[in-house]
């Protein structure tokens, strides 16, 4: 791997550095959109914390405002009610030090800039020297595999080849707190299964903390430390569950798991019965484990 | 090698096809004239046009009339652009802007710039000045409008990355929205550039002074058929090399966009 630790090292960056503190402090937040008797309550109540160097993934029901969640973490939407802390600085715009990954990779890339350029473009706001700009790129160039293509542009490259530029963008610039909006949606079964595996090395080698947004709970399980499961419309916090499963992971092996399979299992009756309208909440769980270690 | 050689009769074949079907139209035309299907006082046999043209070629009054034509194409079409760019641009931006000048924008654009003539005869008198004002009074429109659109077509996404990632206003309009709206103000320029072509030819056919319009008028008034052909087919000729010399930038400055790429793997 080349030059990781000039990555790992920097002073506001390393989530190591600033242990202890929550790197990302969610309270009470909830998100109206319109008013009167038009008022959809898109999020109701919402509190988490991600912890410095950890792997969050937030898992809900389609339409359960994940995104939304998200642009109110990054500061381009103010929600109503609730505050948002990054390294305990409230919210209101959005703040230094946050990288985003979006789901619409060739939306978020710039098709007249080149790979490099897209890579270093929002470097110059890191107060990075140009040589650093650049090193800062071709490492993480290196890190998502991507050596050999900086001159190549985004529509040149492969769907998941774009998507791992937007990786490699967020990587370079030393985020204190990686979000990820349902990146890998978009491209097919195997390159996600390749860009699931390239996210948990990146995590590893970098020590960054991502917070990754997924309606995919297979997804969930299988790279983050701690899920968080959104309820229906208007959102809660439905549940919070540790993921006791052992590093490195391995498609085939960690899948294979039974704490997988109880944990996916117990997520998706979850979220099954959100979008049934969640009545019996507790007695669900328990039954669709059994139905799915039978199949 | 077979599909590559297919390739080539194919290019050669659409740029034969176009000359054979001119030749035809030119040969059927000769016909009718001749023949005296068509009076040919008023319209002249493409081969006496020829022959006009080859004497015009060699007329100074023809080159002054030309360069006259391009020197106020070339002034107003530089004024239509500092003009049209910013305020198209700022149109895009401010939703304000946009809401409180609309009406006033929508009324002026709809006045066709010839029906002003009269008042600009009064203000500018006859010359190259009036010719430039009625070039910028109709070319400004499109790459106006165009711009503000373009301006405006930001994609949410690419904008929502560069502000999280905290890129700063000035960097953001250099490396996000100008080249957004590149492919839009390539256009407008280029409906500008033509519609000012026109403005410019007609102002001086319609009025005299020095210009390609008034050397065709000329060549009408003293009955020199052929001659007033060659010059209209020169003035078509003006119009097709302004299409290309914009489109040529166009497609060197915008080598990213979807139209101009040559190389897609997806």
């Amino acid at each position: 791997m080349a030059d990781l630790s000039t990555i790992a090292a920097a002073p506001v960056s390393s989530p190591r550095a600033s242990s202890g503190a929550a790197v990302l402090d969610v309270r009470n937040v909830g998100v109206t959109y319109g008013r009167g008797d038009d008022a959809v309550e898109a999020i109701a109540d919402v509190s988490f914390t991600v912890e410095p160097g950890e792997f969050l993934c937030v898992v809900g029901p389609s339409g359960c405002g994940k995104t939304t969640l998200l642009k109110a973490i990054a500061g381009l939407l103010t929600p109503g009610q609730g505050e948002v802390f990054v390294q305990d600085k409230r919210v209101t715009r959005p703040l230094p030090g946050l990288a985003l990954v979006f789901q619409e990779y060739t939306r978020s890339l710039m098709p007249w800039l080149s790979v490099k350029k897209n890579v270093t473009f929002p470097l110059a706001a890191r107060g990075l020297s140009k040589a650093e700009q650049e090193s800062s790129a071709s490492a993480a160039l290196h890190e998502v595999g991507l050596q050999g293509f900086e001159n190549k542009y985004p529509w040149q490259l492969s769907g998941g080849m774009q998507q791992r530029v937007a990786i490699a963008r967020a990587v370079a610039y030393q985020p204190s707190l990686l979000l990820m909006d349902e990146p890998f949606a978009s491209v097919d079964a195997q390159t996600r299964a390749d860009l699931e595996d390239l996210m948990l090395r990146v995590q590893e080698d970098t020590g960054v903390t991502v917070l990754f947004v997924t309606h995919d709970i297979d997804e969930a399980v299988y790279l983050s430390r701690r899920v968080v499961v959104l309820s229906g419309r208007p959102t809660r916090v439905r549940a919070e569950l540790e993921v006791p499963l052992p590093y490195p992971r391995d498609q085939l092996r960690t899948r294979a798991l039974p704490t997988f399979v109880e944990l996916r299992t117990q997520i998706l009756a979850m979220i099954q019965a959100e979008r049934r309208g969640g009545v019996q909440l507790t007695a669900e769980p328990e039954l669709r484990a059994e139905d799915a270690v039978d199949a | 090698m077979r599909g590559a050689g297919r390739r080539r009769s194919q290019r050669v074949l659409s740029v034969v096809e176009p000359i054979v079907c001119v030749i035809i139209a030119l040969a059927i035309w000769e016909m009718l004239v001749r023949t005296g299907v068509i009076y040919r006082g008023s319209l002249a046999t493409p081969t006496d046009i020829a022959r006009a043209l080859w004497s015009d070629i060699h007329d100074r009054f023809l080159w002054t009339s030309v360069w006259m034509t391009m020197k106020a194409w070339g002034i107003g079409m530089g004024i239509v652009v500092a003009i049209s760019i910013p305020l198209g641009a700022a149109l895009g931006l401010s939703r304000f802007v946009a809401r409180s000048s609309f009406l006033t924008l929508e009324f002026f654009r709809a006045i066709p710039s010839i029906a002003a003539l009269p008042v600009l005869i009064l203000v500018y008198g006859i010359g190259l000045k009036l010719t430039v004002v009625l070039i910028i009074l109709g070319g400004v429109w499109p790459l106006m409008i165009q711009t503000m659109y373009g301006v405006q077509d930001v994609d949410p996404v690419a904008r929502d990355t560069a502000r999280v990632y905290g890129v700063g206003t000035l960097r953001r309009f250099r490396l996000v929205v100008a080249p957004t709206a590149a492919p839009y103000v390539a256009t407008g320029l280029r409906l500008s550039g033509v519609i000012g072509m026109i403005l410019a030819i007609a102002a001086t056919l319609l009025i005299g002074g020095q210009g390609l319009g008034a050397a065709i008028a000329e060549a009408q008034q003293t009955g020199r058929i052929p001659t007033m052909f060659d010059r209209i087919f020169i003035a078509g000729l003006l119009g097709v090399l302004v299409t290309l010399v914009l489109g040529s930038i166009e497609t060197r400055f915008l080598r990213w966009h979807t139209s101009n790429r040559e190389v897609t793997t997806t």
